[in-house]
């Protein structure tokens, strides 16, 4: 039957047919997509190019709902009250899923995938380890790890705050490499800019988008960037894990619904929100935002939410990072 | 200036500043307990707001001391009908935004602001609200497109 | 002359007949919707920033700066008329604005602000095109401690805010400061003085407590004295300055202008420090600081220049160094990301065309504001012949969806709710709110400036005292506070005399 439906979707689709199917009504009014940030940021911009083309072809508004505050735990806990019925969604992140919850711990409001459902996986914002390298001599990630190990608790690292993917991947990258350094932690990543391009700050992991034009002009050096495989922005870079096994911090967004929303509803979203992600304009487009747009199944984001979780879980207990 | 009575240096504008600006020292200094303090170094999250609320309280003692041994400035009567009645029209906003709607928001707080100044018929008031709820859901909804319903969801 | 043809390119830019519209409507639509209380720029500019997708970069941008220039003016606007300081940097305006509405002066009031606006406007037009490369590496040599002690100086200044007594205004300050902390601490992820409420780990948002503390408080404090309410004011008066009035608002502008501009430098919190700092010059330099608080037209004149052109500059760390130093840098970032734009220190020369032409459009900008409003200023002041009691309902609605509208959240309306009682209360106490506001907004930055630099220091705090600028900007805080408090408490004491 489910099997069914998502054929005739897929089906429907590909004659571009008119999207009403006879055994979901859904959506016959207007969704809300909850997008837990003040407009204008990557997450926003991703929300609102997806609900253009999901209200193209679903016939009904999709409409983005910004709500900042409370380091999206407020946007969040919206969809997690909202009733399950496939009107109000998420587009949240890395640290909306996959930290906060661990983070914050037991009075935090909600736990990810009790509370919600997976629809879609949309992109990976990859992080790169920078250095100014007026204060680093080293080119390359073994050479820091060689003088992080000579001079402990002498670099200071700049993160766009604490609990975020930028600062945790510093935590990572000292537990894995067993070396010190100072987290100096800023509210975002532009307030911290200006530290490391004076050298106030000598190295940090953040976003492409921000750092690639310091990197251009040099001020900035790229050592390496912290996905599992090479990005298509510079093949050249190498990545943290060709250096230290398996190290990834990354930071990604994808689509929820509350936990008890039919499966027929959040297929039919998947389907539609993964086929929007594989159109050639999309992948441009997130690749001038300096994202890499993903298309994933509820069980592949599912999984990546679990697996993030278990990870930055153990390096928020080993690096102590909790708050009392 | 001499010669007033205790009670009435005890109720004066600056001695009550000084009352307000202990209690807030000291209930701000109460929560910051459960905070980690750290070291000058590692500040934790209650080491400046301890030293700041230790600033206040001392200069708040300092004001009320100043006040009971000078001229503290007589209080005057509060407006109360006028703060209960704005502040509770305000306060529909706060907790009926989203079940009644902008529409009955509006005319409720419009009929109940309009009480407090006690100089308008129940007729401009109605008028009024009218008035205020066309505009409001011409701007508001209509031009900006904020995220609110005209009816909220109690009612519909 | 590079300066020269620079300049000519972009004014062939922003003054394509297609991308003047654009500016005429960003100017038009800012202005409008900025003077609706609380919402401000970064509200305006989020809610039309979908419609800029759709335009080309050079066009959006335009659009969005006169949204910026906008919505600025027109939140001053609205803290000359009804006491309603939208953004930080109102509350200055309000603080004499207000009291020359009252009497009767407003016209001149918001006469004042928009010509000291186009002339802090124009002046830092320049100022940018002819030094903004170099001037981006000015604000790198600022780091946490000399962020520290910069806000110390401004606290400093705040003092003189105040109109009363100086060790009540001192305390608001420390009030200020702590309502400033509540939230999540950005080092430890803390929640403080939240009371595990999640609407409050962002803290205590600006607006709302501005709004109810000034607005609402306001309100109530009317109500008090039924004779004076029957109109807002009693008469509006002409809007045209006299001859002595722009001579004395001359001085004011033109250091205003200076602070601002060399301030709006530095992304961390620089430009909204100018209109507070040039309150305090004005003050401080006046043969009558008495005035100050009491509707001097000085008051007016030098924040909201001060205030233009910090505005204006903090646009050179935003397009030299891609750093944003507001909200609303953070949101034309955004705009122009989306376009696949991203400014940094190749934008000047990457893309001549969009940088020169944001350059002239900051301009032509400015000029629109200015023939767009001073027709406006009648319409504006003509609103406060509205009887009050049909007004105040009216400011009450709209204060209370304004707030709603920064975060779509209901809980901020409760927060203005609350702070409109503390205002009424600090109002029959005789506390002057407007230092409790810079301590507000200065507070999270002392505090996180000053961890920075313990941590960047390794705990040696002597080093606050080994770097010369954090040395020299601690020394000017010091004087600072001797010149503050010395002349003053010989003076009060003549005031106490004539009164």
């Amino acid at each position: 039957m489910k099997l069914a439906s998502l054929a005739a979707t897929c089906l429907a689709l590909a004659l571009g047919a008119a999207p009403a199917l006879a055994d979901t009504a859904y959506p016959s009014k207007a969704v809300t997509i909850v997008v837990p940030f003040s407009a204008g940021g990557t997450a926003d911009i991703i929300a609102r190019m997806a609900a253009e083309h999901l209200q193209k072809k679903l016939g009904q508004p999709f409409v983005v709902e910004n709500i900042g505050g409370g380091g999206g735990v407020a946007g969040v806990e919206k969809v997690v009250k909202a009733a399950p019925d496939g009107y109000t969604l998420a587009l949240a992140s890395t640290s909306n899923l996959s930290v906060h919850p661990t983070l914050y711990g037991a009075k935090f409001p909600y736990q990810t995938l009790r509370d919600l459902k997976p629809i879609s996986q949309v992109s990976v914002v990859p992080n790169i380890l920078v250095i100014n390298p007026d204060k680093i001599p080293a080119r390359n990630v073994p050479d820091l790890i060689a003088y992080l190990k000579a001079n402990p608790d002498k670099v200071s690292f700049g993160s766009s705050g604490t609990g975020t993917t930028q600062h945790l991947a510093g935590e990572l990258f000292m537990q894995r490499t067993g070396t010190k350094m100072v987290h100096i932690p800023y509210k975002g990543s532009s307030a911290m800019l200006p530290d490391l391009l004076s050298g106030t700050v000598e190295l940090s992991f953040d976003n492409v988008p921000l750092l690639l034009p310091h990197v251009k002009s040099g001020k900035l050096i790229a050592l390496a960037v912290a996905t599992p495989d090479r990005q298509d922005f510079d093949k050249n870079l190498p990545t943290v894990a060709e250096t230290v096994p398996g190290f990834e911090a990354t930071a990604w967004h994808g689509f929820l619904a509350p936990a008890k929303t039919p499966d027929a509803i959040t297929d039919k979203l998947s389907t539609e929100i993964q086929a929007f992600m594989k159109q050639p304009e999309t992948i441009k487009k997130m690749q001038e935002l300096g994202m890499t747009p993903m298309a994933t199944t509820p069980a592949e984001f599912t999984d990546l939410i679990k697996s993030m979780t278990v990870q930055w879980k153990d390096v928020i207990e080993k690096g102590n990072i909790k708050p009392n | 200036m001499n010669g007033k009575s205790p009670l009435k240096a005890l109720l004066s504008q600056d001695a009550l500043s000084g009352f307000m600006f202990m209690a807030f020292a000291g209930g701000f200094a109460w929560l910051a307990q459960d905070l980690s303090l750290g070291t000058a170094l590692r500040m934790g999250a209650g080491y400046f707001p301890l030293i700041l609320s230790a600033l206040l309280g001392l200069i708040g003692l300092f004001i009320l001391v100043r006040a009971l041994l000078g001229d503290g400035g007589e209080m005057t009567p509060f407006a109360w009908r006028g703060l209960l009645l704005v502040v509770a029209s305000v306060l529909v906003f706060g907790f009926g935004l989203s079940g009644l709607g902008l529409g009955p928001c509006v005319a409720i707080a419009t009929v109940l602001a309009t009480m407090a100044s006690g100089q308008v018929s129940l007729r401009m008031a109605v008028v009024l609200a009218v008035v205020l709820v066309i505009f409001t859901w011409a701007v508001f909804i209509l031009g900006l497109g904020l995220p609110i319903a005209l009816i909220g969801t109690w009612l519909s | 002359m590079d300066l020269i043809s620079n300049l000519a390119l972009g004014f062939a830019t922003s003054l394509s007949l297609y991308n003047l519209f654009y500016c005429f409507i960003g100017a038009l639509f800012g202005t409008l919707i900025g003077v609706l209380p609380g919402l401000g720029p970064v509200a305006t500019i989020a809610m039309l920033l979908p419609i800029t997708f759709g335009l080309e970069p050079v066009s959006a941008l335009i659009m969005l700066a006169g949204i910026y220039y906008g919505a600025q003016y027109g939140g001053s606007t609205t803290a000359i008329l009804i006491n309603l300081p939208g953004e930080s940097t109102s509350v200055v305006t309000a603080l004499d604005g207000y009291q020359m509405a009252r009497q009767g002066k407003a016209g001149k009031a918001l006469a004042t602000a928009a010509l000291g606006s186009f002339f802090a406007g124009t002046v830092t037009t320049i100022f940018i095109a002819l030094f903004a490369p170099p001037l981006a590496n000015l604000a790198l040599q600022f780091g946490p401690p000399e962020y520290f002690a910069l806000m110390v100086l401004g606290l400093i200044a705040s003092i003189t805010l105040a109109s009363g007594s100086l060790i009540k205004a001192l305390a608001m300050i420390l009030l200020g400061l702590l309502l400033g902390l509540v939230g999540r601490d950005v080092y430890t992820t803390e929640a403080r003085f939240t009371f595990d409420l999640e609407n409050l780990s962002d803290g205590l948002q600006f607006v709302a407590l501005a709004m109810g503390v000034y607005g609402i408080g306001e309100i109530v404090r009317n109500l008090e004295t039924p004779e004076q309410r029957s109109v807002a004011v009693s008469k509006v008066g002409g809007l045209m300055l006299s001859k002595a009035e722009f001579l004395r608002i001359t001085p004011p502008v033109l250091r205003g202008t200076g602070l601002g501009a060399i301030l709006g430098i530095l992304p961390g919190g620089g430009a909204l420090l100018s209109s507070f700092a040039s309150y305090a010059l004005e003050k401080k330099l006046s043969r009558n600081p008495a005035e100050f608080g009491r509707g001097a037209i000085e008051g007016v004149a030098g924040p909201e220049s001060a205030n233009n052109a910090g505005a204006q500059s903090s646009f050179i760390p935003m397009l030299t160094l891609g750093i944003p130093s507001n909200p609303v840098m953070a949101l034309m970032v955004g705009a122009l990301v989306i376009h696949g734009i991203t400014p940094g220190p190749s934008f000047v020369t990457d893309k001549p065309d969009l940088f020169w032409g944001l350059v002239a459009s900051m301009w032509v900008g400015n000029l629109m504001l200015v023939v767009l409003n001073l027709p406006l200023i009648g319409i504006w002041v003509r609103l406060l012949t509205v009887p009050y009691n049909y007004l105040f309902p009216a400011i009450i609605v709209f204060s209370a969806i304004g707030v709603f509208s920064v975060n779509n959240s209901t809980a901020d309306v409760l927060v203005m709710a609350g702070m409109g009682v503390f205002g009424y209360v600090l109002y029959k106490l005789n506390c002057e709110p407007a230092p409790l506001l810079l301590g507000f907004i200065l507070g999270p930055m002392l505090e996180e400036n000053l961890r920075r630099s313990m941590l960047l220091f390794r705990g040696d705090a002597t080093q606050f005292l080994t770097r010369p600028l954090t040395a020299t900007l601690l020394g000017i805080a010091l004087v600072s506070l001797i010149v503050v408090l010395l002349p003053n408490i010989s003076r009060k004491r003549e005031v106490v005399f004539k009164e």
